[in-house]
C-alpha cells in the first residue's frame, strides 16, 4: 500500500482521482503547502506526488524543481496533469509520466500503477544492493579475521581479534566472551560502549552460566561453573554513560565456541537494532572461526608445558647422573680401599675363609662400578654428551688388542678364537678407545655364550654399502649410508638367539630371560652402548642367529672423506650447541694472503652485535704460518648466537661448494666446545687456544 | 734419601682419606691430612710436603685453585700433584694440565694404581 499525495485543493480534481484510485488500495493526501510537501517527499512517506500544471499556489514548476533530487533520492514518482496541448516542456522533463485533460480514470489508474510498480521494483533492488554491499563488507572482516586469526597462538590475542570482528561486521553494543582457561579460572570479557552497572555485571555472570548449561543435556556438563570463580575483564569505550539491566532487552545472538565435544566459551552480543539473517551468519561464522585457532592456542599451551616439564626431567636426569658418577663413586673408592687393605694382610692375618669372603666383596664392589660405568656410558652418548676422539686409524689396531687381551680367557674354556684380518683394510675415522669397548663386549659375549671346544672367529673386511643386509638393521631411523664401509665380525658357535629375542638385544634393560644370562651376570647395558657408540661412528651394527648354531654381531664403520667427517663434526658441535649453554666456537680458516677475508669480516662484525647482547662473548683471531686461526667464545650464548653460527656456516659452506672457481675460503677445521659452567672468561680462553693448537697439530 | 718423605692427602672424604693414609705409612711415607681445600693449602705452604694427593671437588677452596696458586708460586711449585676426582670428563683433565696438575686420577680408583704413582715421583 503506497500513499499518493496530490497537490491541489480543487475538489473536483480530487474526486477523479479519487476515483481512479478506488480499485487500489492506496491512500490519497493532498496538501497545498510546500514545506510540507517537501518533508514527505523527503522522508519518502509518500509513494508519489502527483501535480497538476494549473495549480498556480504554489507554482508547480518551482515545486517540482525543489522536489527534483529528493524524489529521486527516495524514488518518489512525479505524475503530472497537464492540458492537451501544453507548452510547459520544462515541467514534463521533471515529471516521470503526465497525462492529459480532460483526465481519463482508466490511464490514469495505470499510469499510477505502473509508476507505484517501478518504484517498488527500484526499492526492491536498491535495498538489495546495499544488504549486498553490506555481505561483501562482513565479508572482508571475516576474511580478514580469519587470517589474523590463524597467525597468532595466543588466546588473548585471538579473543580480541574475534570481538574486533564482530564489532566491525555487526556493531554491538556490547559483547560479552566467557573463556575457560580451567575449570577455576574463567575468564568473562566484556567489551562495551558505555559503562556496566553493579547489577548488569552480576547479570551478565548469571547469564553466561546459564547459557552454558544450557548448552549441554544435564547429566552432560562437564563441571559446574561457580559464579566466584568467574573474573570479569571489562573494556569501556565511553565511561560517561552506564547500561542497566535494560540492554538485555536487545536483540542479542549468541553461539558457543567448541570443537565437538571440546569447549573453550561463549560470545554473546547486543545490540539496539535488530540483528538480520546474514548478521547472524557471519556472527556464527565468526564463532565457529575463533574455535579452530582457540584449540590451537591450547594445544601449543599444553604443549609448552610439557616440554618444560620435559626440559625439567631432563636437567634432573642429569643431574641425577652427577650425583651418581660423584655421590656412588667416592663410597666405592672407600669400600674398594678397605677391602684392598684387608685383603693385602697389611691389617692383620686374614684367615683363609676371611680371604675368599672378602674377594666375593671386592668381585662385587667392581662388578657394581662396572654397572656404574655402563649407566654413566649410555646417558652420556645418548645425552651427546661423550667426547669422542675420532682420529683417522687402522680398525686392525684394535682388533689387534683384542686378540692380546682374549686369547688367555678363551684358552682356558677350551675356545677356538681365530682372528682373520683384512691387512688391505681401508683408513677409517674412529675412537679407538670405544671401538676397543664395543669389540670386547662382543668378544666377551661370544665367549660367555659358546660351550667348550667351541669356535669364535673375528673378521675384519672392506666392504660396500650394497654388502650391508638392511633387513638386519633394526630400530634405525633414517639411515644414511656411505658407499664405503669397513666390517668386523665376531661369529661363535654358541646357543644361538631365538629370532624374536634378536629384535631385543640392541634395546636397553631388555636382557633376554635366559638363566645363562644371569649367571654371565651382564647388566644388560653392554649391547646398547654399543649400537649408541656405533651409531656415532656413523656406522651399524646388527646380529645375525640361529638356536644352537651360533650368532654373528657385526658392524661396520664408513670410510669417510675428509669433507664427510668435517660436516658429520660439524653437525654434530651444532646440534651439541643448540643444547648447551656455554659454546666455543672454533673456525679455523685458510685465507689467500692479500685478500680481504669477507667471511671473517663478516663474522667477526656480527659477532660484534652479538657481544653486546651477550657478555663475555670474545674472540681470538691470530695469524699462524699463513693460517687464520678464529675462535670464538661465546659463553652462555643465546639460542639466537647459535643458530646465527649455524646458519653462517651453512651458507659459507654451500657456496664455497657452488662457487668453485671463484675464491673460496675452506674451513680447514671446525668445532664447538662446552665446558661446564663456572669458568672465567680466561679459564675458556685458554682452553680454547690450547685445544685449537692440539686439533690443528693433531690434523695437519 | 735418609728423609723420611712427607706426602699430603687433601680430600674432603674422610674415608678415602684414611685408606690412603693407612697404604701410604705402610709403604714408609709420613702422611698429612687436610679434610678441605683452605687448610689444604695453608698446610701444604707450612709443610711443604713431597707430594700432593688433591681432590677436586672440596669445600671452600677446590682442587684446581689450590693447584693453580701453587704452580704459580716459586717455592711451592715443584710439589708433584696427583688430582683424584670423580668426574672423567676431558675439559677437566685439560683444566688439570693447564694449572700445573702432574697427575690423574679418576674415582675409584685402585690404590695400588695410586701408590705406584706416589713411588714413581718420590722416587725421582
Amino acid at each position: 500500500m503506497s500513499k499518493i499525495l496530490l497537490v491541489s485543493n480543487d475538489e473536483t480534481k480530487k474526486n477523479i482521482i479519487s476515483k481512479a484510485l478506488s480499485k487500489s488500495t492506496n491512500a490519497l493526501l493532498t496538501s497545498t503547502d510546500e514545506q510540507s510537501i517537501i518533508n514527505y517527499v523527503e522522508k519518502g512517506q509518500v509513494g508519489m506526488i502527483i501535480v497538476d500544471e494549473d495549480t498556480k499556489d504554489p507554482d508547480i514548476l518551482i515545486l517540482c524543481k525543489k522536489l527534483h533530487s529528493a524524489a529521486i533520492k527516495a524514488n518518489v514518482a512525479i505524475l503530472a496533469v497537464v492540458n492537451q496541448n501544453t507548452d510547459n516542456t520544462e515541467l514534463l522533463k521533471f515529471a516521470n509520466v503526465y497525462v492529459t485533460k480532460p483526465i481519463n480514470e482508466k490511464i490514469l489508474a495505470s499510469c499510477i500503477n505502473g509508476s507505484l510498480k517501478l518504484k517498488k521494483a527500484i526499492d526492491t533492488l536498491s535495498m538489495n544492493n546495499s544488504e549486498l554491499a553490506k555481505s561483501l563488507y562482513q565479508l572482508d572482516v571475516l576474511y580478514n579475521t580469519s587470517t589474523q586469526l590463524a597467525g597468532s597462538l595466543d588466546k588473548q590475542k585471538l579473543i580480541n581479534i574475534m570481538i574486533d570482528g564482530l564489532e566491525k561486521s555487526l556493531s554491538f553494543s556490547l559483547s560479552c566472551v566467557l573463556v575457560f582457561n580451567d575449570e577455576h579460572n574463567i575468564d568473562l570479557i566484556i567489551n562495551s560502549l558505555y559503562g556496566i552497572s553493579p547489577r548488569l555485571e552480576h547479570s551478565l555472570k548469571l547469564r553466561a552460566i546459564l547459557s552454558y548449561r544450557a548448552l549441554f543435556d544435564k547429566k552432560r556438563i562437564p563441571y559446574d561453573i561457580n559464579i566466584n570463580d568467574i573474573k570479569v575483564i571489562k573494556n569501556i569505550k565511553h565511561p560517561i554513560e552506564e547500561y542497566d539491566l535494560n540492554i538485555l532487552k536487545f536483540d542479542n545472538l549468541f553461539a558457543p565456541i567448541n570443537i565437538g565435544e571440546k569447549f573453550f566459551g561463549l560470545i554473546e552480543v547486543f545490540r539496539e537494532n535488530d540483528y538480520t539473517q546474514e548478521d547472524t551468519t557471519c556472527f556464527q561464522t565468526l564463532a565457529r572461526q575463533v574455535s579452530l585457532p582457540l584449540e590451537n592456542a591450547s594445544l601449543y599451551e599444553e604443549i609448552k608445558n610439557t616440554n618444560t616439564k620435559l626440559e625439567k626431567l631432563e636437567r634432573l636426569k642429569s643431574e641425577f647422573i652427577s650425583i651418581v658418577s660423584h655421590e656412588l663413586r667416592t663410597p666405592l673408592t672407600a669400600i674398594k680401599n678397605s677391602l684392598e687393605i684387608c685383603l693385602s694382610g697389611k691389617a692383620g692375618e686374614v684367615s683363609a675363609i676371611t680371604d675368599k669372603f672378602l674377594n666375593m666383596a671386592k668381585r662385587n664392589v667392581t662388578r657394581l662400578s662396572g654397572i656404574i660405568n655402563d649407566l654413566l656410558d649410555l646417558s652420556k652418548v645418548e645425552a651427546g654428551k661423550m667426547d669422542f676422539k675420532f682420529e683417522k686409524s687402522n680398525i686392525n689396531t684394535p682388533v689387534e688388542f683384542m686378540k692380546n687381551t682374549f686369547e688367555n680367557v678363551a684358552k682356558d674354556k677350551k675356545i677356538e678364537l681365530i682372528f682373520e684380518k683384512d691387512d688391505d683394510i681401508a683408513q677409517t675415522y674412529i675412537d679407538n678407545q670405544r671401538i676397543e669397548q664395543v669389540m670386547s663386549n662382543l668378544i666377551s659375549n661370544a665367549i660367555k655364550f659358546t660351550n667348550e671346544n667351541g669356535k669364535i672367529i673375528v673378521k675384519t673386511e672392506n666392504i660396500q654399502e650394497n654388502d650391508i643386509n638392511k633387513n638386519c638393521l633394526i630400530g634405525v631411523e633414517n639411515p644414511i649410508f656411505y658407499p664405503n664401509y669397513v666390517k668386523v665380525s665376531v661369529q661363535d658357535s654358541g646357543i644361538g638367539i631365538a629370532l624374536e629375542d634378536q629384535r631385543k638385544v640392541f634395546d636397553q634393560f631388555q636382557q633376554i630371560e635366559n638363566s645363562l644370562n644371569r649367571q654371565a651376570g651382564g647388566t644388560g647395558l653392554g649391547l646398547p652402548i654399543a649400537k649408541q657408540l656405533i651409531e656415532a661412528h656413523k656406522g651399524f651394527i646388527w646380529v645375525e642367529s640361529e638356536l644352537n648354531r651360533g650368532t654373528t654381531f657385526s658392524f661396520v664403520i664408513p670410510v669417510l672423506s675428509e669433507k664427510d667427517k668435517f660436516l658429520i663434526d660439524f653437525d654434530k658441535d651444532i646440534a651439541k650447541a643448540k643444547t648447551c649453554s656455554h659454546t666455543i666456537l672454533f673456525l679455523l680458516i685458510e685465507e689467500p694472503q692479500n685478500v680481504k677475508d669477507s667471511f671473517i669480516e663478516d663474522i667477526k662484525r656480527d659477532k660484534i652485535s652479538i657481544i653486546r647482547k651477550t657478555s663475555n662473548t670474545k674472540e681470538i683471531f691470530y695469524e699462524e704460518e699463513g693460517k687464520n686461526y678464529l675462535a670464538i667464545t661465546m659463553p652462555e650464548a643465546d639460542k639466537f648466537a647459535q643458530s646465527f653460527i649455524e646458519k653462517k656456516i651453512e651458507s659459507f659452506l654451500c657456496s664455497s661448494e657452488e662457487k668453485q672457481d671463484s675464491k673460496k675460503y675452506d674451513i680447514l677445521y671446525s668445532t664447538v666446545l662446552f665446558p661446564d659452567k663456572g669458568k672465567d672468561a680466561q679459564d675458556l680462553m685458554d682452553i680454547s687456544k690450547e685445544l685449537l693448537k692440539h686439533k690443528v697439530e693433531a690434523n695437519f | 734419601m735418609s728423609d723420611i718423605k712427607k706426602v699430603l692427602i687433601v680430600d674432603d672424604e674422610q674415608d678415602i682419606v684414611e685408606t690412603l693414609k693407612f697404604m701410604l705409612e705402610a709403604q714408609g711415607y709420613e702422611c698429612f691430612c687436610a679434610y678441605d681445600g683452605e687448610t689444604g693449602l695453608n698446610m701444604a705452604k707450612e709443610i711443604i710436603p713431597d707430594l700432593m694427593i688433591l681432590d677436586v671437588m672440596m669445600p671452600k677452596i677446590n682442587g684446581y685453585k689450590i693447584s693453580r696458586l701453587l704452580k704459580y708460586d716459586t717455592k711451592y711449585k715443584d710439589i708433584p700433584i696427583i688430582m683424584v676426582t670423580a668426574r672423567s670428563q676431558d675439559d677437566d683433565k685439560i683444566i688439570g694440565q693447564e694449572t700445573g696438575v702432574n697427575e690423574y686420577i679418576t674415582k675409584p680408583f685402585e690404590l695400588d694404581e695410586v701408590i705406584e704413582k706416589v713411588k714413581e715421583y718420590l722416587n725421582k
